[in-house]
């Protein structure tokens, strides 16, 4: 293997890559990146199992063409201190000589036949959609996962598609985040696996400048292919609910806000709660609704705020941490807050295609 | 071609035919417990099962020339999770069982189901083997475990109760000598090291390349140094010792030095008993002016040393304690 590549290009796409592997990777050999050389380029491969990305870079020369497995850590680091803009590599058996500039390095190199296979996307079972339509319902949803893993189902998104809709859904128990949107279904897909987390997350990360992505939805893995990137990400085991078993049944008050005033009010209650109650009280009467929090030992606070309000009086608490996070992915300036009861699901709507539900706390006395 | 990889198991045919017959029934429990001596081939019987587990036809049988089967043997196959302890470290600890568990949380990638393979799980610490047994009481949709531990003396009553039992017995020695001859290793070095390992072909493999007959003489010199006690323990102790910062090292090849001289024990009692000896030894290692009753107490006193040198005390303390001992006992 011999080629010179330019050295901030190589960067770029090594940074890229190594987002999916790291220091406490399950196998040592999953620290490496594969560089694949061939006529027309180099591809870059990494994985740590859950995620797996496959990157080309243009070369300014090849050579001779060539495998290799590489440190991660260590090419990001030459690349970085490297000065030249053009960096030459060649491989001499298993170790891996690069110049750039003054400055030569010499690293050992790994058997590529150790690293585990990257699957290839699948254009032939690829669908289209629009690069900001996919963005905004991975940036709308991916909030509302579970950060741990204990339930592995909840520490992903449900990707469901269906017709000519793509719905993503996302929970961690107590609140869910739902946004779909419309595209082409030109292959009739019908899937709906979970996504995890990470793969969500570099799935964003790699989303270039070309207005399309490509989507590949199976049972066992989804791929996503924009620009020079592809990525593909194992999908979780386990049962995730039905979100329509969680829409709220009767809409006993409806209560309509300016979004960022209900935002600002929920902020300011929240100061006065605390880590082992984490709760604010809301009164809805007489054309306003009153939030009232206490922190033991601290102290309490009363907020009040003007809506429309269309139903019975009600008293019902919430996390206020689950209401702002919710508003804050919103793009509308009136949102309608839908309650059912006092400890049955409660719901905002106002942004089309997008459903945020969020569980009420359990009310105490006083 | 296809070939049955429990067929690569050698001596073992009790263990292979019990697991055999599970995946000829279609009847693979979520967890298997597979015990026996250290250095039996408890962790090769494992991942032979999990080879044929995860690509095996209705037969068992796999192609070897197959892709997923040569990454499984490299132990780099997405869909076999290994769990076992790194370098030195004396326990397997939560982080391990953590990483085996978000893989069970994922569908498998490449074969249809999954394999843990969870290697030495008597060293499962408290917290880790709760977390394992989160899994074998609410094992995921096509996923198996296989644990590997020399006895289930160490192992939690309920992770116990969860596993379907194959024990591994020692195995006969023309198995081993064999086993060893493969590996490049034939005789005087091979038997001595097959009649040490006790039916452990790992063992035996593991004595051979880790200097066990060479350790041999300085073994016996520990012996019998009733003449100068308190020198040959320091004299020995300053061949053994390469680095000075190199404890944990140090501390390993005394404890081979005591197992050698164990050994040499135990040669010495089998001629007393009028038993043949296995191969010629040299006068040296003989033990001639040792008899039955010292041969014991010393034995004993070896024993006593390996559970000094395990609960962290200086290597040359144990070392010349031992030699001091067996000075003062010998004395009329």
């Amino acid at each position: 293997m011999r080629f010179t590549a330019n050295r901030q290009r190589l960067l770029d796409a090594v940074s890229v890559v190594s987002s999916v592997t790291g220091p406490k990777a399950v196998r040592p050999v999953l620290q490496n990146l594969r560089l694949v050389v061939d006529v027309s380029g180099a591809t870059l491969l990494a994985t740590d199992l859950e995620v797996a990305i496959r990157y080309r870079v243009e070369l300014l020369e090849v050579e001779e063409v060539g495998d290799i497995l590489l440190p991660v850590a260590k090419l990001s680091s030459i690349l970085r201190e490297g000065t030249a803009d053009g960096v030459k590599f060649s491989l001499d058996d298993r170790s891996v000589r690069i110049t750039c500039g003054g400055a030569t390095w010499r690293i050992n190199g790994e058997n590529p036949d150790e690293f585990p296979v990257i699957p290839g996307f699948d254009e032939e079972k690829a669908l289209t959609l629009e690069r900001d339509t996919f963005s905004t319902l991975i940036r709308k949803t991916l909030f509302a996962c579970a950060r741990e893993k204990t339930r592995f189902a909840f520490h992903g998104v449900r990707m469901e598609v269906n017709g000519d809709e793509l719905r993503l859904v996302a929970t961690d128990g107590k609140r869910l985040a739902m946004k779909s949107a419309s595209f082409d279904n030109t292959r009739d897909v019908k899937q709906a696996p979970i996504v995890l987390q990470k793969g969500l997350m570099t799935f964003e990360r790699i989303l270039g400048p070309d207005p399309k992505v490509q989507l590949c939805i199976e049972d066992k893995q989804v791929m996503v292919k924009s620009g020079c990137a592809e990525v593909s990400s194992r999908v979780a085991d386990g049962v995730f609910p039905d979100w329509r078993n969680v829409l709220p049944k009767a809409r006993l008050l409806k209560a309509i806000f300016p979004r960022l005033e209900l935002m600002t009010a929920l902020r300011q209650a929240s100061v006065l709660t605390s880590e082992e109650s984490r709760s604010v009280r809301m009164k809805f009467a007489d054309g306003r609704m009153v939030l009232t929090s206490r922190a033991a030992d601290v102290g309490d606070s009363r907020v009040e705020i003007n809506c429309t309000i269309d139903g019975e009086p009600l008293e019902v608490a919430f996390n206020p941490d689950y209401l702002v996070e919710g508003l804050k992915n919103m793009e509308v300036a009136e949102v309608t807050l839908v309650l059912s009861g006092a400890e049955t699901p409660a719901c905002i709507e106002g942004e089309e295609n997008f459903v945020y539900i969020v569980m009420p706390v359990t009310l105490r006395a006083g | 071609m296809r070939t049955d990889p429990l067929e690569r198991v050698q001596g073992h045919s009790e263990g292979c035919a019990l697991l055999r017959s599970m995946l000829l029934r279609g009847r693979v429990p979520n967890g298997i417990l597979i015990t026996g001596p250290v250095g039996c081939g408890r962790r090769t019987l494992a991942l032979a099962f999990a080879e044929a587990l995860l690509f095996g036809d209705a037969q068992g049988l796999v192609d070897a020339a197959e892709q997923g089967v040569r990454r499984l043997r490299q132990g780099a196959h997405p869909d076999l999770v290994l769990v076992e302890r790194e370098g030195a470290k004396r326990q397997l600890g939560i982080d391990s069982v953590r990483a085996l568990r978000s893989e069970f949380g994922m569908k498998p990638l490449e074969a249809s189901r999954r394999v843990g393979l969870v290697v030495d799980a008597d060293r499962l610490t408290e917290e880790a083997g709760n977390a394992l047994l989160k899994l074998l009481e609410e094992p995921p949709a096509g996923s198996h475990l296989v644990l590997t531990a020399p006895g289930q003396g160490a192992l939690m009553e309920t992770l116990l109760s969860r596993c379907v039992r194959v024990r591994l017995g020692p195995v006969d020695s023309a198995t081993v000598l064999q086993f060893l001859a493969r590996a490049g290793v034939t005789g005087p070095t091979a038997a001595l090291c097959t009649l040490a390992a006790e039916g452990a072909p790992g063992r035996a493999l593991e004595l051979a390349q880790s200097g066990f007959v060479e350790q041999l003489p300085a073994a016996a010199k520990l012996l019998q140094c009733e003449a100068a006690p308190f020198t040959t323990a320091l004299a020995l102790h300053a061949a053994l010792e390469e680095d000075k910062k190199q404890l944990e090292e140090t501390r390993e090849r005394v404890r081979q030095l005591l197992r050698a001289a164990l050994f040499l024990l135990r040669l010495r009692r089998r001629a007393l008993e009028g038993l043949p000896w296995p191969v010629e030894l040299s006068p040296e290692l003989a033990l001639e002016s040792i008899d039955a009753t010292s041969a014991d107490r010393r034995s004993g006193q070896l024993l006593q040393a390996l559970q000094l040198i395990d609960t962290n005390v200086a290597p040359p303390q144990v070392l010349t304690h031992f030699a001091m001992a067996a000075k003062v006992r010998s004395q009329p």
